[in-house]
């Protein structure tokens, strides 16, 4: 049994990395990707379209079939040779079709060398740069928690998890950051902690972020505390909160709450008994 | 003599109402080695052009240069193709991968390295973007082990971002920046291991590596 595969050294660059494109339905609009060959043999390169969603870590991810622009975009030519250690231009043309709603379409626009590694068996290299499609009319940013809960392994639990979840109901994509605040019962601040910065969250996307608070090593009391996440959004600032309330009771605390509960008890017996006594020797 | 003043003063006259009806907006794709205007626009209509050492990529009904800019309460895009002027390098080292005639008492492996360079703010991704052919059983328990069908990949460098041995899969994250880096590289291990039930044969993979800046 044998496994064999070739990995063609490839070395080549593209710009820029992304682009932003603003344009009414029934458009058309071209863009261009420069191609730098930094490989020592000429080499020839094909387009490539993909869509893009966002992955669980904010990454773009390059699929096939998930964004309707793909079909937009056409390449103006269908492979470019570039010798060694020159450039090349490859176009690409957009047309908007008509009656298109308002929104962005997130594309990736790139290149891949074409494998001439006749017979074997290869690892490809593509590039690709980032292309938002803003179809114009009117946009609106709306970014929802999904998710918001206290992943609690046991009450006591020193270090708080929590499992935050928002989504991008918005047509646009928006910048977003994020914050927790601590308060106690009666709802004054104890402490906040910042949770992301600046992430970008494309529209229909989600962005998954676990974040800890630590109760043991910010000395928090026992009892009943607020948790609220404050994330503030997209170009029109607004922001979205969440709440959680969060029981904190510490081994500790459990064992003085026990021993109280043990000296209760053994006052009342002991009380009681004593008034029995008491009883007793009065009819005696 | 009278004829060829006369020219001269026409083509002066011409050279100087030329000069007058451009565009006080005017701007061209051009370098030197203090500047270097990427895209430019011009407001009377636009083309990609090219002509000896420039080209032109310019753009029809607009006034402002191409670019971001903002003053922390409004970001402006201007231009209708605004762009982060920027590159990215992908770099594979190694032209040709083996791992050779397996067997069950060892796990048969081979690396390449993949370097990326780019001048993005937002740094950059590496992943697999497709995989296609035959290939042993995809490793699931995070190592590939002698004696048991398994096939993945692991990866060393201060942007790996595979922990372990993973299953090749297209969207798995190979390493990654946040910020512009030059001469990322991250050594990239494939492994496979075969049991004594297995089938013999000849397996192979088409593994496409693809580069990209971050959101």
């Amino acid at each position: 049994m044998s496994l064999l595969f070739t990995v063609p050294a490839w070395s080549f660059s593209i710009s820029p990395v992304r682009f932003l494109i603003t344009g009414d339905p029934a458009s058309v609009e071209t863009v261009k990707i420069n191609i730098s060959n930094t490989e020592v043999r000429d080499l020839v390169f094909r387009p490539v379209v993909y869509g893009v969603r966002q992955g669980d870590g904010g990454q773009p991810v390059f699929e096939k079939n998930i964004d309707v622009a793909e079909s937009w975009v056409k390449p103006e030519m269908a492979t470019l040779a570039v010798a060694s250690g020159n450039k090349g231009v490859m176009r690409f043309e957009i047309k908007i079709p008509r009656g298109v709603p308002p929104g962005s379409h997130y594309l990736g626009l790139g290149v891949e060398p074409v494998n001439d590694a006749v017979g074997n068996i290869g690892v490809m290299t593509r590039a690709l740069s980032l292309l938002t499609i803003q179809v114009s009319g009117v946009a609106y940013e709306v970014l929802q928690v999904e998710k918001f809960e206290h992943i609690a392994a046991r009450v006591g639990e020193p270090n708080w998890l929590f499992d935050l979840t928002l989504t991008n109901k918005g047509n646009v994509e928006v910048n977003a950051t994020g914050d927790a605040k601590v308060l106690d019962w009666r709802g004054n601040e104890i402490t906040t902690q910042p949770i992301f910065s600046s992430a970008r969250i494309i529209s229909g996307a989600s962005k998954m972020s676990d974040f800890n608070i630590d109760a043991a090593g910010r000395g928090f009391w026992p009892g009943l505390y607020q948790v609220q996440v404050k994330v503030g959004y997209g170009i029109t600032k607004q922001n979205v909160i969440s709440l959680i309330y969060v029981w904190y009771l510490p081994v500790w605390s459990l064992v003085v709450v026990g021993i109280l509960f043990l000296i209760f008890i053994g006052s009342v017996v002991f009380l009681a008994r004593r008034y029995q006594m008491k009883k007793i020797m009065a009819r005696l | 003599m009278l004829c060829c003043n006369k020219i001269k003063l026409l083509v002066l006259v011409i050279l100087v109402l030329g000069t007058l009806c451009l565009p006080a907006n005017l701007l061209a794709a051009m370098s030197s080695t203090d500047y270097y205007i990427y895209a430019d626009t011009v407001d009377t209509g636009g083309i990609f052009s090219t002509g000896g050492d420039y080209t032109l990529d310019s753009s029809a009904g607009e006034s402002s240069p191409v670019g971001f800019s903002n003053d922390g309460t409004y970001e402006m895009r201007g231009g209708y193709q605004a762009m982060d002027r920027g590159y990215i390098n992908i770099n594979i080292s190694d032209a040709s991968l083996s791992l050779g005639t397996l067997n069950a008492a060892t796990v048969g492996s081979a690396s390449t390295v993949a370097t990326i360079s780019t001048d993005a703010s937002t740094g950059y991704v590496l992943q697999v973007g497709s995989v296609s052919g035959t290939a042993l059983a995809s490793v699931a328990d995070g190592s590939v082990t002698a004696g048991i069908e398994e096939y993945g990949v692991s990866g060393a460098g201060a942007q790996n971002s595979v922990i372990g041995d993973m299953a090749i899969a297209p969207a798995l994250v190979l390493a990654s920046s946040t910020v512009a880096i030059d001469g990322s590289a991250t050594t990239l291990t494939f492994k496979a291991a075969m049991s004594s039930a297995s089938v013999a044969g000849s397996y192979s993979q088409i593994v496409t590596l693809s580069a990209s800046a971050n959101f």
